[in-house]
């Protein structure tokens, strides 16, 4: 048997690059001066920026699209209310994934969400096809038919994401999902690289495990 | 020591990769790992997918409509604290201080109904009395008021007060029940105490001049008329029956120009600052300030201070002559 090897052997070579990277903190930082100097069209080309990972930030966490829907608007309004503090010392991508990080935290801990999420949860268990991965367990991921890479593993990845707890979820989503670095996860989570690198670690681990029922 | 399944498990999940040479002819060797390691790169391919899907329609069109509406509303509602403010701050500030002094009026008009001690049963007879039979001012008197050019209409008369109420003694005339026209005819006189309400029970307070000599110590600086003064007619109604016996401590007179048109102004008295019963004094004040009282006869009366203490002081009499007759 051959074996399959993928290289590059790392994943580090993945995301974007200086390049861009720069170039979006450019472009961002430009963003916030005009608003902060009074321009409040300036706002539109950061929601312009920053709307899909916020919006796909808040899905892979929230596991629903209106509550991720509900949670980027939020987080917009949020932006838009405190943008005239925030200082351009720090990079507004990870300001603005940390303010849509802590609405979804808000969102999965206010007893509306839970009692939103178990009934559906419910609802699904009682589908004829009988798959689901554990009847306790609330069933949130996105219909695969509406993915566009509507895969099984996609679909297997989403109700196991579920399964994690949001601490893990939230530190899959930000480093393997959004793809940003260790000190970017750690300031957003506000803690250091080392802790987010155990957290991944565990993460990942658990992620595993929650696969293996799902996608064999 | 050669790496395990285990381990290149764990460098998976913890580095993200085969980080090492070691790590990867494991994994070359290793059917099982090799496994792993190709379902760990579809996860990690897979998951990065997720952070490029497709975003609903129109996600900017509702982030933007949501954000702006937010920001209207905030707007909003700042424009109109902010215009509440601007507009409404002169408007409330004047109500305000409308209420605050319409309150220490209202503590001026009650502090001395309730620090004010009940009328003898003396004052109530001799209001009885002016009840039981009022007395119209003679058509002579009348006339004379009408004559008399002693008061300078502006001072003891208000411009809205009607001619009615220059001719005839407000509250002399008053039948028992006070219609609500003689009161409003009461208030405007500059010298007539205005009408209050009074309730059942409820002791009317009365200026200096109709109470008791002994209430009133300090004289004519205390004296002044009390504007929540209840109408003598009013009081008349709360007047208990008199006994023949009990002289009265106040009786009503009437204050009017000795010469020109004036008003009558009618005023409760003590009985020793006002003439006996039936009788007229004549009060002549000089622009100096002399007084002089005296009788019909022309005899000068004996105590011209209760006068200044009981009428001018309190009243502001301008200097001039005047008839102070005694009706009840």
């Amino acid at each position: 048997m051959t074996p399959v090897l993928v290289y590059p052997w790392t994943m580090d070579e993945r995301g974007p690059t200086d390049k861009t990277l720069h170039r979006d903190w450019d472009a961002d930082a430009a963003s916030v001066a005009r608003f902060q100097a009074g321009d409040e069209e300036a706002f539109e080309a950061l929601v312009r920026s920053r709307e899909k990972e916020v919006y796909r930030t808040a899905l892979r966490i929230l596991g629903d699209p209106e509550d991720a829907m509900e949670a980027a608007q939020e987080t917009f309004i949020r932006v838009f209310r405190s943008l005239k503090g925030f200082r351009n010392d720090a990079s507004f991508k990870t300001w603005i994934t940390g303010i849509c990080i802590n609405v979804c935290r808000t969102m999965l801990s206010s007893s509306a969400g839970r009692m939103k999420r178990r009934s559906t949860g419910l609802i699904k268990e009682s589908r004829a096809d009988g798959d689901d991965l554990d009847p306790g367990i609330p069933d949130r991921a996105p219909d695969p038919s509406s993915s566009a890479l509507g895969s099984e593993l996609n679909a297997a990845l989403a109700k196991a994401l579920m399964i994690l707890s949001p601490e893990h979820r939230e530190v899959i989503v930000l480093r393997d999902i959004q793809d940003l670095d260790y000190d970017e996860v750690g300031e957003i989570l506000d803690c250091p690289a080392g802790t987010v690198k155990s957290r991944l670690s565990r993460a990942r681990e658990a992620l595993r495990l929650a696969l293996e029922g799902i996608w064999p | 020591m050669a790496m395990t399944c285990d381990d290149i498990q764990a460098m998976l999940d913890r580095e993200g990769g085969l980080t090492t040479g070691e790590a990867r002819d494991h994994v070359h060797e290793c059917p099982a790992c090799q496994d792993a390691w190709a379902r760990w790169q579809a996860v990690q391919r897979e998951l990065r997918a997720m952070g490029e899907e497709e975003t609903p329609p129109f996600l900017h069109t509702r982030l933007m409509a949501h954000v702006q509406s937010a920001a209207h509303a905030e707007q909003g509602k700042s424009a109109w604290l902010f215009g509440l403010k601007r507009i409404w701050a002169g408007p409330l500030f004047v109500l305000f201080l409308g209420i605050l002094l319409g309150g220490f009026g209202l503590l001026q008009m009650l502090k001395p109904k309730f620090s004010a001690p009940p009328a003898p049963l003396s004052q109530r007879q001799a209001i009885s009395k002016a009840k039981a039979g009022p007395v119209e001012p003679s058509k002579d008197e009348a006339r004379t008021s009408a004559k008399a050019p002693g008061f300078p209409p502006s001072e003891l008369a208000s411009p809205a007060a009607p001619p009615e109420a220059r001719r005839e003694p407000a509250g002399l005339a008053a039948p028992p029940a006070v219609s609500e026209e003689s009161k409003a005819r009461e208030a405007p006189s500059l010298f007539a105490p205005a009408p209050a309400q009074e309730t059942a029970g409820q002791e009317p307070y009365r200026p200096l001049s109709n109470r008791p000599a002994a209430a009133s110590p300090e004289g004519g600086a205390e004296a002044a008329p009390d504007p929540g003064a209840p109408s003598r007619a009013a009081r008349a109604e709360m007047a208990a029956p008199q006994s023949e016996d009990q002289a009265p401590a106040e009786v009503v007179c009437t204050l009017s120009p000795l010469s020109g048109p004036g008003p009558f102004i009618s005023l409760q008295l003590p009985s020793e600052a006002s003439p006996p019963s039936g009788g007229i004094w004549t009060i002549i004040l000089s622009p100096g300030g002399a007084l002089r009282v005296q009788d019909v006869q022309g005899k000068a009366v004996t105590a011209p201070e209760r006068i200044l203490q009981e009428i001018i002081h309190p009243l502001h009499i301008p200097p001039g002559s005047y008839r102070l007759k005694r009706i009840s």
